[in-house]
């Protein structure tokens, strides 16, 4: 029985890019559950990373029998995709609130806020930007940025789920985190 | 910033990175860089230097959420469940004197805006006019503190439908019992004008006291023009179930409730057999909406067949054979009925599916009536009008299958054509001729293909061909083809060869370029040819082919490779020693083709490989036969590793290895060879099957060798059993066997004389 999950992944696969779309609220739903799943039986003020999110929702697939144990790497890929896509989008709401001004704070409530700290609201918005500029340059350097961000994986991890060497990814990371550091940060 | 820029930037930066800063300042002031570049550089390598990491590279964090303790007048008790759209919750309304559970949906926060907003808006209304016992009913609806609409629900303590009548183990008129409760309740939705649009299995719960629930009407449509609005007019795929789909809902067409009777017709068929008509297609999206909208499930009696089939079988209480001719029949025409592809051709509402299923139950005739034949061909030739021809779909079909019962002198497998999963082949031929001719070739046992009985229903295929396609010559000539092929996997050869040489006949005389079919038709006549010993005549039309597949396509092309194959098995059969070099050329360029097209592991490569240390054996030159033996150990251990130890090419390739070791008197290595292969060409292809002879034959030969003659006429007792079987009465094997089992006999009794008559033997009683 194969699973939603896996279907459109291997149709993404295949080429069809509009499984994308149909993809991310599949992983939003699941991510979010599961972000909720850990959370609710941790002491308050208990940390929650991307990494940790993301491998607990792979694993919560796998269990549910909604993903097949080879697409992992095809996941990884996507779940960084709506990672970066569900912080980004909460970032801008926050935003464009407090640009608003007087608009009530919203409660605690989006998987994005659970798992990142709103002062960085700005920063996530250029990034995005700064990202998108990169991915023109090369898509490849665009996976590896956002496996590392929005999925949390070590530089070994985003080699492998990409069919890269370390020596690449290293190299494409290097180059990346500093054009990103110097483009966004502050200075 | 464009690729050849960033590159450039890359690169540079992973130099300099490397560098001390004496030697980046130097490296920075050559001249050949532009200032721009430079400056990019330089920042950089500073940001990387002053490790001040983006807020995103420090673990993200944040504080949970609590969960709600309640919602409006209900307390929450535990999750249920979360899907697409929201959250279920197990509630409680506690009011003074009144305790009720309920099933509390909420629209997840954040989500509340739009669309998820509407549809539940939807199925509020949808459910607001249900009140059916087999429904599960609509509480109390609301918008909870924070402006979030909830419903209540009734609370149904149950399992999905499928998974509960299997641990009940109900018979299969228990299911239709429970399945016709389902009919009714949806039955009453579609009165009171909704469509359920996702019914499955974990929609359809069955309570501890036997009463199923339809759940979840979170996709409904509603029917009435006007509130057309407020459903949406067109589906979208992303509200349905892909596993659970209609072909309407896949184009995208209008959902109407003959979408509900399809989705019956898919829950009935897994009620019934365990699992869905298209599983094999469920890997891909793509390949799973293809079968949907264009694929006519398999019968439900066929989808029970197989051994894996035992669990389903066990769980209704019944064996697979047993469960295949309990479906076969009504029950395949009520579910084919539903699932037809056409919403306008299927039941006309829940109510006559229905009232079908009670007229089975009470053993009166039902009103569905099976396709037509004329109506399967019409479909069968109009979904292949396009792209591939009709024509060139069968071919695609017939090349590949070959099960010839043929034994040979040496008594190797030879493989014949691309002898591609030659089980699955002859499965799906015959589902092929059972979908387009309506009756079941392999009904009384479908594990064993009885020769009568598939003879027969080829003689009744033939004349309906004949009679219905006969406006067709090309579909007729394409069809007769493939009849050619079956009659002659039985081994019925003469008939085999009359429709061969029409087919072949008729394509030759068709208008246009009919080159690829030619060469079909003459490879297919050529078998049979080289079957009936006439091997001059065969290799002329192999070659013919050849030519034809030569001219018609750039090499390296997988038919040119298959007619090489041909061509070459039949020139190691002529054995002629003055064209021991040609054979060798066309073995080698064959395989050296199959290798280019496939690599070397491939299931086609491994064949000619496989082939090619047959021709070995044969030639039988200084050091052929030690080449053969490892060709043939790698062949075995990649069929192995590619197809697992049951497949019917790897007992093929286990027996030629036992053959050759045999000949070399390494009898103790042979015969348990021999006893594997014969037990994967079993377990592949039936006990009954020629192949089984073959290997029995071998065992019998190499059990004489090591004087065990008890074992060998044993052997050659089975061999000739089953040959019996499948060769007419007069073949040179049956006699040669026959003599060969009294010649035995006589040597056993000789030495069974001897033994008595030797007084000192220490042999005692």
């Amino acid at each position: 029985m194969s699973g939603a999950v896996t279907l459109w992944l291997r149709r993404l696969g295949e080429g069809d890019e509009a499984a994308l779309d149909q993809l991310v609220p599949l992983l939003y739903d699941e991510l979010r559950g599961v972000a909720r799943r850990l959370l609710r039986g941790e002491r308050p003020g208990h940390t929650l990373s991307t990494t940790a999110l993301v491998n607990e929702t792979y694993l919560r697939l796998l269990e549910a029998r909604r993903l097949a144990p080879g697409d992992r790497a095809a996941f990884l890929g996507v779940a960084a995709v709506t990672m970066r896509r569900l912080l980004v989008d909460a970032a801008r709401r926050r935003l464009a609130d407090k640009r608003g001004g007087g608009a009530p704070v919203a409660p605690l409530d989006d998987l994005a806020e659970l798992v990142a700290a709103p002062e960085a609201d700005a920063e996530l918005v250029a990034l995005d930007a700064a990202l998108d500029t990169l991915a023109a340059a090369s898509p490849r350097v665009r996976q590896v940025v956002e496996l590392r961000f929005f999925a949390g994986l070590t530089l070994e991890e985003t080699a492998a789920t990409l069919g890269l060497s370390i020596k690449t990814v290293q190299r494409d990371w290097l180059a990346a985190r500093a054009w990103l550091r110097a483009e966004i940060g502050p200075g | 910033m464009n690729p050849e820029q960033w590159a450039r930037l890359s690169d540079l930066f992973g130099e300099l990175v490397e560098l001390s800063e004496d030697e980046r300042r130097s490296r920075l002031a050559d001249p050949g860089l532009e200032p721009e570049t430079v400056r990019a550089l330089e920042r950089m390598l500073a940001a990387h230097a002053a490790e001040r990491p983006l807020a995103i590279e420090e673990r993200l964090a944040a504080e949970p959420e609590p969960a709600p303790e309640r919602i409006g007048p209900y307390r929450l008790l535990r999750l249920l469940g979360e899907g697409g759209m929201g959250e279920v919750w197990l509630a409680e309304r506690d009011e003074p004197g009144f305790r009720r559970q309920v099933a509390l949906k909420r629209i997840r926060r954040g989500l509340e805006s739009g669309e998820l907003r509407r549809r539940f808006g939807i199925e509020r209304e949808a459910l607001s006019r249900l009140s059916h016992r087999g429904i599960a009913q609509l509480l109390d609806g609301g918008i909870d503190a924070g402006g979030i609409p909830f419903l209540a629900l009734e609370y149904v303590d149950g399992r999905p439908l499928v998974d509960a009548a299997d641990a009940l183990r109900l018979g299969l008129d228990e299911r239709l019992g429970l399945f016709a409760e389902v009919c009714a309740a949806v039955h009453y939705a579609h009165v009171h004008l909704v469509v359920h649009r996702d019914l499955k299995p974990t929609n359809i719960l069955l309570t501890a006291e036997r009463e199923v629930r339809l759940l979840d009407f979170g996709i409904a449509k509603l029917l009435d023009p006007d509130l057309q609005e407020l459903g949406a007019t067109r589906t979208s795929l992303r509200l349905a179930t892909p596993e659970y789909a209609s072909p309407e809902q896949l184009a995208g067409e209008p959902v109407t409730t003959a979408t509900d009777v399809y989705a019956l017709g898919l829950l009935l068929h897994e009620l019934l057999t365990g699992h869905r008509p298209f599983r094999e297609h469920e890997g891909s999206l793509t390949a799973l909406e293809r079968a949907v909208r264009v694929l006519e499930p398999r019968r439900s009696s066929e989808a029970v067949a197989g051994d894996r089939d035992a669990v389903a079988a066990a769980a209704r209480r019944t064996s697979p054979p047993a469960l295949a001719r309990a479906l076969r029949g009504d029950l395949d025409t009520i579910v084919a009925t539903a699932l037809r592809k056409e919403p306008e051709r299927r039941y006309a509402s829940v109510e006559r599916l229905a009232e079908d299923v009670a007229l089975f139950r009470a053993g009166r005739p039902i009103r569905a009536r099976p396709e037509s034949l004329a109506y399967r061909a019409r479909k069968f030739a109009g979904r292949h009008r396009f792209g591939v021809a009709a024509a060139g779909l069968i071919a695609l079909l017939l090349t590949g299958f070959s099960i010839f019962a043929w034994r040979q002198a040496a008594v190797l497998a030879v493989e014949r054509d691309a002898a591609r999963a030659e089980r699955d082949k002859a499965r799906e031929l015959s589902e092929f001729l059972t979908d387009l001719f309506g009756a079941d070739p392999y009904a009384d046992d479908p594990g064993l293909r009885d020769s009568t009985t598939l003879g027969e229903f080829l003689e009744r295929s033939e004349a309906s061909v004949r009679r219905e396609l006969g406006g067709r010559p090309e579909l007729e000539a394409a069809l007769l083809a493939r009849l050619a092929r079956l009659h002659g996997n039985l081994g019925r050869l003469d008939r085999a060869r009359l429709l061969a040489e029409e087919a072949l006949a008729a394509r030759r005389a068709l208008p246009g370029d009919r080159r690829a079919d030619v060469a079909e038709s003459a490879n297919t006549l050529a078998t049979v040819l080289q079957e009936q010993g006439d091997l001059a005549a065969a290799e002329a039309l192999f070659r013919e082919a050849l030519a034809l597949r030569e001219a018609l396509y750039d090499e390296p092309h997988a038919d040119i490779a298959e007619s090489l194959n041909n061509l070459a098995i039949v020139l190691v059969e002529r054995n002629e020693p003055a064209r021991l070099a040609e054979t060798e050329a066309i073995e080698r360029r064959g395989l050296a083709m199959r290798r280019a097209l496939y690599g070397d592991d491939h299931f086609d490569t491994l064949q000619s490989r496989n082939n090619f240390a047959v021709f070995l054996m044969k030639r039988a030159g200084p050091g052929d036969l030690a080449e053969a033996e490892g060709l043939l150990r790698e062949v075995l251990a990649g069929r192995k590793r590619r197809l697992g130890d049951d497949h019917p090419t790897v007992a093929n390739t286990e027996n030629n290895l036992a053959n050759l070791l045999d000949d070399l008197g390494r009898e103790a290595e042979a015969i348990p060879l021999f006893h594997e292969a014969i037990r994967a060409w079993s377990a592949s292809l039936g006990a009954g099957h020629p192949r089984v002879a073959t290997g029995l034959y071998g065992l019998y030969a190499a059990l004489l060798d090591t004087g065990d003659l008890a074992g060998a006429e044993q052997a050659l007792r089975a061999s000739l059993a089953i040959d019996e079987r499948h060769l007419p009465p007069g073949h040179p094997y049956l006699a040669t066997d026959r003599q060969k089992l009294e010649e035995l006999r006589l040597a056993a009794s000789r030495r069974k004389t001897e033994t008595l008559a030797a007084p000192n033997s220490s042999e005692t009683k």
